[in-house]
């Protein structure tokens, strides 16, 4: 078989293998768009295609519940979350990576146990903790409980990626006079960029996609995310319609966002190849 | 934004220390002045009540904000702040608010939880704050449901008792009457049998997905009618007692004997499940609570689904157990007095009636009184809401609910006999019962 | 590969805005843990009485060691299963495809989808009566009777596979990010001298991603551990306990049985074997490293 027809018989298998991965993906998303387009009377009868085309229930949504407020609340813990877990992971995974020093096998071994630590259990210790600091129902209080259960991942990465950057590019920085700041910022992190942008984009829906904290944290309705406010509508008589209108909204953000970081992921590897 | 927020703390802080130095130099004698002063009426001091009930906001605010506008019109030093609180959330949610004594000052929600928190001292007795005429005016079955260790804690205002559910077209076509549904088992397994032998749809619908409350209300019901007789005593359910081992095991045989003409994989089936089922015409007939109506409401009204009440066991009596959620005031409310004047105006009848219309059956005679007695639908209902008996409801229902519910969930699916289940659910509940 | 440099504070500098939210708030509350477990403690009043280690009493009944068998097939073909999928899948869409770009962004989206709420989709697309795949099935005349995927028997698999379907994607992204990492030029030359797929794979693509493969797999360990939305809607522990998972027994007794003593007793279990296998990890790291 010459090279072309083996490249070609491998494209068809690996297309038709991600053709499949993604029919299964969207296979519940399918199911979730057809109740969306059903009126609340003939849920359940039909699946295979929409039993009506009830596009209104996209327009009534924003009335029926405050969808524009649970939007705002998630913004701000996603940013939050993935901006604060960004820099401390830097810092963190920097001093993992470059630096021999006492305790640190037991640091990154905590670090990790914080990922362990079942969500039910803890979250009500720390509203106890957060309440008696006052940090009870803001925004902060809620971003640093995530944080605090979800920066094992992101430090773990960053690691990974810095211990793949040659250390003799640092050596050569430092003999210039950079400081170790000097030598994080300009040469550590553009090289790990798509480190970093995958950092971003995961803790982003890390904060996107909470649920426990900001519902056992927060009391206020303008803190309520999305996932709280629509998992309100669940009832005896759920009006799954209007469920599954505001998860398909919901998510939809969220994968615009991942598509811009990933920009800007090959946009920082084309920066580190200039170098 | 860090050091934003520390600031903003920090004069939080100055600010709440400041305040309660000044509360404490007033010392508690102008405390009691302010006080007397709210008896007299005679201030124009503004209270804000916090007020929760469980369920999806967007059809409660539709039921409550107009009568919260009209009595806020009717006492303007009053504010209501409404909030809201998923079911899905519930449990966990007011467990926080419970241990931060934060619970808002007038709730909605289910009497375990309620009774469980009573035992911790957090809940108000509102029997002193009763008078007669809600009393008198309440179903009795459903006032004693509020109450626990001899104390009216929760104020019923949200009930269902367990109905039977049947499509006539189905009926017709099985050659049954359908203005003489089922009214003892025996019956009612006969009509399954038809329905299943001479239509495409299964007899009935059967629901048997773990998750307790479904299943034991049921097994409950079924269970009061073939005693005819309260199904909890204070301190146990009664079908664990020896004495009713009999009637306990006949309730048993015959929720086994239902799913033999039911529809498949019972297990799989909540009752949300099963709704759709009638629904769309696949099952003849569905043992369930009142809310199904929302569901079904179309077919209600074309005659097409009718109700009757759940058929009788040996007593021969249409009896069912009643379940129900109310509202309750904490004991760290701040406003009690005008806490219970606005939870007693949610229970005057015509906006109880409002309230009810949320899924619930009639909760006060009066409401019950302006009902169209010729609809047959809701003198079914306000019949089998006379004839009801209280659920047991405990501070440990939930656990006993978990035993009960795996355990039905076992006979349903045909894997252990009626016998096994009842000595299973029994031992099950010893052991919670000695906790 | 490390520097020697006699800097000793450094580091800690480093690390130290991570200590110090760790202590404020993990640290704390997971005293309380410690502190609820070896009492009689519920949520609303916290710790009770001391009720010398009643709590892990708990532990040892047939009831608790069954859920730990369920949960531990649950988490090996679970991790199995999203390890090996979203190795594929990565691999997969390393190399320009046509509509790369779009399927890449099909695949993450589970990962955004709230678990309360994939579970009802779920639900629909295997329902017996009217779920998507029995009704598609039955239309082409493929089954006659329709499949229970949540019946007995069947059901473990059934969340298995929704656990596979989720955590997937986050595996996806790792990997892609890892994989970008491999030089060009190295896979060039290897595909010039003639090595097969399965080759390059094996020697060039596996060696690069094992870092960032071993970390993933252990933090998806980690999660489906304590996974518990999807399974409390899809199955809540049925058929028969049949998926009764331990992360579902923490929930049960902390909120169900109000006996936060023994949830906390539970939760302290499993820190201790996922703590295990973490540690033997890092004592396995720093040996290659030394």
């Amino acid at each position: 078989m010459s090279r072309k027809a083996k490249r070609r018989w491998m494209l068809t298998g690996r297309m038709a293998f991600v053709i499949a991965w993604c029919i299964f993906t969207l296979i519940p998303i399918y199911t979730a768009f057809v109740a969306s387009l059903t009126k609340y009377e003939n849920l359940g009868k039909n699946f295979l295609w929409p039993a009506d085309l009830h596009f209104q229930n996209y327009i009534d949504i924003w009335q029926r519940i405050d969808l524009l407020g649970y939007f705002k609340a998630t913004i701000i813990y996603a940013v939050g979350t993935s901006l604060i877990n960004v820099i401390l992971a830097t810092f963190a995974a920097y001093a993992l990576s470059r630096y021999k020093f006492k305790g640190k096998m037991f640091y990154s071994f905590i670090i990790f146990i914080t990922q362990v630590i079942p969500q039910v259990v803890i979250a009500i210790p720390i509203f106890m903790t957060l309440n008696k600091m006052g940090l009870y129902d803001t925004y902060i209080g809620v971003i640093i409980a995530i944080i605090a259960t979800s920066m094992a991942f992101p430090i773990l990465l960053l690691r990974s990626f810095f211990d793949g950057i040659p250390i003799a590019l640092e050596e050569a920085a430092s003999i210039d006079g950079c400081s170790r700041l000097g030598i994080l910022f300009k040469i550590i992190i553009p090289l790990s960029a798509p480190g970093i942008a995958t950092t971003f984009a995961l803790s982003f829906f890390t904060g996107w996609g909470q649920y426990l904290y900001p519902l056992i944290l927060t009391r206020n309705a303008n803190k309520t995310p999305l996932t709280v406010g629509i998992a309100r509508l669940i009832d005896n008589q759920t009006p799954w319609e209007m469920v599954m209108t505001g998860t398909l909204l919901a998510i939809i953000p969220a994968i615009l966002i991942y598509l811009c970081a990933q920009k800007s992921l090959v946009r920082g590897m084309m920066a580190g190849a200039v170098k | 934004m860090k050091i934003k927020t520390v600031k903003k703390l920090a004069s939080c802080l100055l600010v709440a220390s400041m305040t309660m130095g000044l509360l404490a130099g007033c010392g508690s004698g102008s405390d009691k002045e302010a006080k007397s002063e709210k008896k007299d009426g005679g201030s124009d001091e503004k209270v804000t009540i916090s007020f929760m009930r469980t369920g999806t906001p967007e059809i409660l605010r539709g039921i409550f904000e107009p009568i919260i506008a009209e009595y806020e019109k009717e006492n303007p030093n009053v504010t209501i702040d409404m909030q809201d609180l998923g079911w899905a959330d519930a449990e966990k949610t007011l467990q926080v608010m419970a241990s931060s004594q934060t619970l808002p000052d007038v709730m909605y929600h289910l009497p375990a939880t309620i009774f469980d928190m009573a035992d911790k001292g957090l809940i108000e007795d509102l029997t002193p704050y009763m008078d007669d005429e809600l009393k008198e005016d309440m179903y009795p079955a459903l006032l004693e449901a509020g109450q626990y260790d001899g104390k009216q804690y929760v104020i019923p205002c949200g009930a269902t008792t367990l109905l039977l559910w049947y499509n006539t077209e189905l009926f017709e076509q099985a050659g049954l009457d359908p203005d003489n549904p089922p009214a003892t088992w025996e019956e009612f397994l006969a009509a399954e049998k038809a329905i299943d032998e001479k239509t495409d749809a299964a007899g009935a619908a059967i629901y048997a997905k773990a998750s307790g409350g479904e299943t034991s209300f049921v097994f409950e019901s079924l269970f009061a009618s073939e005693i005819n007789g309260p199904t909890w005593d204070g301190e146990m359910y009664t079908y664990d007692k020896e004495e009713n081992k009999q009637a306990a095991i006949n309730t048993l045989n015959f929720i086994k004997d239902m799913t033999q003409y039911s529809q498949g994989n019972v297990e799989e089936f909540g009752r949300f499940d099963v709704r759709t089922l009638l629904r769309d015409g696949n099952v003849g007939m569905v043992l369930d609570a009142v809310n199904i109506e929302n569901q079904i409401q179309e077919g209600l009204d074309s005659g097409k689904f009718k109700v009757a009440q759940l058929p009788a066991g040996a007593s021969g009596v249409q009896t069912s157990a009643v379940n129900m959620g109310g509202f309750f005031i904490p004991t760290n409310c701040e406003h009690k007095e005008e806490a219970w004047k606005f939870l007693r105006y949610l229970m005057d009848t015509d906006n109880q009636k409002a309230h009810s219309a949320y899924g619930s059956i009639p909760i006060l005679q009066s409401e019950a009184a302006t009902y169209d007695e010729s609809d047959n639908n809701e003198a079914v209902i306000i019949k089998s809401v006379e004839e009801s008996v209280p659920e047991g409801v405990s501070p440990k229902t939930n656990s006993l609910w978990s035993v009960t519910g795996e355990q039905l969930q076992l006979l349903m699916m045909g894997k252990q006999d009626a016998e096994t289940t009842l000595k299973n659910i029994t031992a099950g509940h010893e052991k919670i019962y000695n906790e | 590969m490390k520097t020697k440099r006699s800097t000793k504070i450094e580091p800690y500098l480093f690390i130290l805005p991570t200590i110090i939210l760790l202590i404020l708030v993990l640290g704390i509350p997971l005293v309380n843990v410690f502190k609820f477990s070896v009492g009689k403690s519920n949520i609303i009043q916290g710790f009770l009485e001391w009720n010398s280690f009643e709590n892990f009493h708990y532990l040892a009944t047939p009831e608790f060691l069954k859920a730990l068998g369920v949960t531990a097939v649950y988490v090996v073909f679970g991790v199995a299963g999203i390890v090996v999928c979203g190795t594929l899948v990565a691999v997969a869409l390393n190399k320009p495809m046509p509509l790369r770009g779009i399927f890449r962004s099909i695949v993450i989206i589970p990962w955004i989808v709230p678990q309360a709420f994939a579970a009802s989709m779920w639900s629909w697309v295997l329902n017996s009566q009217f779920g998507f795949i029995n009704q598609l099935l039955m239309k082409l005349n493929w089954i006659t009777e329709p499949i229970s995927f949540l019946g007995d028997g069947k059901a473990l698999g059934t969340v298995i596979m929704v656990r596979i379907w989720q955590g997937t994607p986050f595996m996806i992204i790792s990997l892609m990010a890892a994989l970008q990492t491999i030089p060009s030029d190295i896979e060039e030359a290897a595909d010039l001298d003639g090595a097969s797929a399965l080759q390059r794979f094996r020697f060039i693509t596996l060696p690069y991603l094992k870092p960032v493969l071993s970390t993933t797999t252990l933090i998806v360990t980690a999660w489906t551990i304590q996974i518990f939305d999807t399974v409390y809607i899809m199955t809540n522990g049925g058929p028969a306990g049949q998926t009764e998972l331990v992360a579902l027994e923490i929930y049960n007794k902390a909120f169900r049985d109000y006996d936060l003593g023994t949830a906390c007793a539970i939760a302290l279990l499993v820190l201790l074997i996922v703590g295990i296998i973490g540690f033997l990890k890092f004592k396995n790291e720093r040996q290659v490293e030394e």
